[in-house]
């Protein structure tokens, strides 16, 4: 397990918004009629996501949570020496990518380097990661990290998003301003994992070029399984690969960086669903305080859900510094673990973004 | 662990009252042997006999006495 270390990164502003729009798992007066919807929520544990009803995109979510961030440290663009956006879902799919969009959008120097990170759930480690790694070059000193995904583009109209009342995903983006410090500061230390074999455990045949050729109305993989044009979740192995193999490399990781999770102020793991949540919690001897949840009220927020779950529980936190675990886990299959030191002062409430899109993207119809 | 106590959670696991389940029942008929039982199952097997259960292996399942068959350390 190679650990990258890094002596000279801090954190200068954590900002996370979602869309205005809540909502909620209902549940019928009559539960025992809807045993299923009872159960999703007890054991999948979310009540309510952010959603947008809007046409917005993590591009616009992002927009507004980089102005902020960006405002939070009394910066402008011009002081970013590049943008590096994770997500899977750009506005342009296999043509641009949404950092050169936060690139214009934000007006950005034109020697400053701009590409995406097409990871999911697991981006956080993995992006900070890469943007630590940028910064040890000596003309680099900040690069603002964006993460983000949109649920829209399963729902080509705001009734499907009504109509699904046992949903899993929610809509949420991160951005960090990630900067390198005049004198040494505290190590903050990075594993990554990939295990390629697991790819088809949650993945979307669909979506990509090999199968552009293969739009079957109803189609199964070359070993009999059937697939669907969405994403397709293995839910069992996802679950027993988060509880074991995430759960044994966040083990190893603690005893070559010489701390336990209980020691640090707080460990914080994607929130993929409150079972997996929990059940990793216990296997880490942690109590259930010590690995806050955000999902109940945001859901699974893809590669933000680690981001978003910090900016939700410390943004008012009375600590001058806070020493973070945090494991993401997701397709690929990929994993990560990081430890972050934050200062609860640079981290903003999260922030709900209204109307704002960026309209000069959208197509008309030609009369 | 005796055949009692691995009913009970099953039991536990789909929610239903004690002495519900029997051996014999097939699966199909049991409503609440669904997708988020089938999590539970997977977390139940790690967390009490150490063991890692596959996706295909919980699909290949036809009765509870299948279920019963692979909680063993």
């Amino acid at each position: 397990m190679p650990v990258l270390k890094y002596d000279n990164i801090r954190i200068a502003s954590l900002v996370t918004a979602v869309p205005a729009h809540r909502q909620c798992i209902h549940i019928p007066e009559d539960a025992e009629k809807d045993r299923q919807t009872k159960t999703y929520v007890k054991q999948i544990g979310i009540q309510s996501r952010h959603i947008s009803l809007t046409e917005q995109t993590c591009l616009d979510t992002g927009f507004a949570a980089a102005r902020k961030a960006l405002e939070m440290c009394s910066l402008t663009a011009a002081d970013l020496d590049g943008v590096v956006f994770a997500t899977q879902t750009p506005d342009f799919n296999a043509a641009t990518t949404n950092a050169h969009l936060m690139h214009y959008r934000l007006g950005m120097r034109e020697d400053t380097l701009a590409f995406d990170i097409p990871l999911g759930c697991s981006s956080f480690p993995y992006s900070l990661s890469m943007c630590a790694s940028l910064l040890q070059q000596p003309e680099m000193r900040r690069i603002l990290l964006i993460i983000g995904d949109v649920y829209w583009p399963n729902y080509p109209d705001p009734a499907g998003v009504l109509a699904d009342n046992r949903f899993l995903i929610g809509e949420g983006t991160s951005a960090l301003i990630v900067e390198k410090t005049a004198a040494p500061a505290p190590e903050i230390a990075i594993a990554l994992f990939s295990d390629g074999a697991g790819y088809k455990h949650l993945y979307n045949p669909f979506a990509g070029h090999r199968n552009l050729w293969r739009q079957y109305p109803r189609a199964q993989t070359s070993a009999g399984v059937e697939v669907f044009p969405r994403s397709n979740m293995d839910g069992l192995e996802i679950t027993s690969f988060a509880t074991t193999r995430v759960v044994d490399a966040i083990k190893t990781y603690a005893e070559k960086t010489g701390k336990r999770p209980e020691e640090y102020d707080a460990v914080i793991l994607h929130q993929a669903n409150k079972q997996i949540v929990r059940t990793m919690t216990k296997r880490l001897g942690l109590a259930d305080e010590q690995a806050p949840m955000s999902l109940d009220r945001y859901a699974n927020t893809n590669g933000a859900s680690v981001p978003l779950t910090i900016s939700d529980a410390f943004h008012d936190d009375p600590r001058e510094e806070l020493h973070l675990l945090t494991s993401a886990f997701g397709i690929g299959l990929s994993w990560g673990i990081a430890n972050i030191r934050i200062r609860p002062a640079v981290i903003s409430p999260i922030l709900l973004v209204e109307d704002d899109r960026f309209e000069e993207g959208l197509l008309r119809p030609i009369p | 662990m005796d055949i009692k106590e691995k009913l009970a959670k099953l039991e536990d696991i789909m929610e239903l009252d004690a002495g519900t389940l029997r051996p014999e029942m097939s699966l199909e008929e049991i409503e609440e042997w669904d997708s988020l039982a089938a999590l539970s199952y997977v977390v139940m097997m790690t967390d009490d006999f150490g063991k890692n259960v596959t996706g295909a292996e919980i699909r290949a399942f036809k009765t509870v006495q299948d279920i019963l068959n692979t909680m063993e350390k």
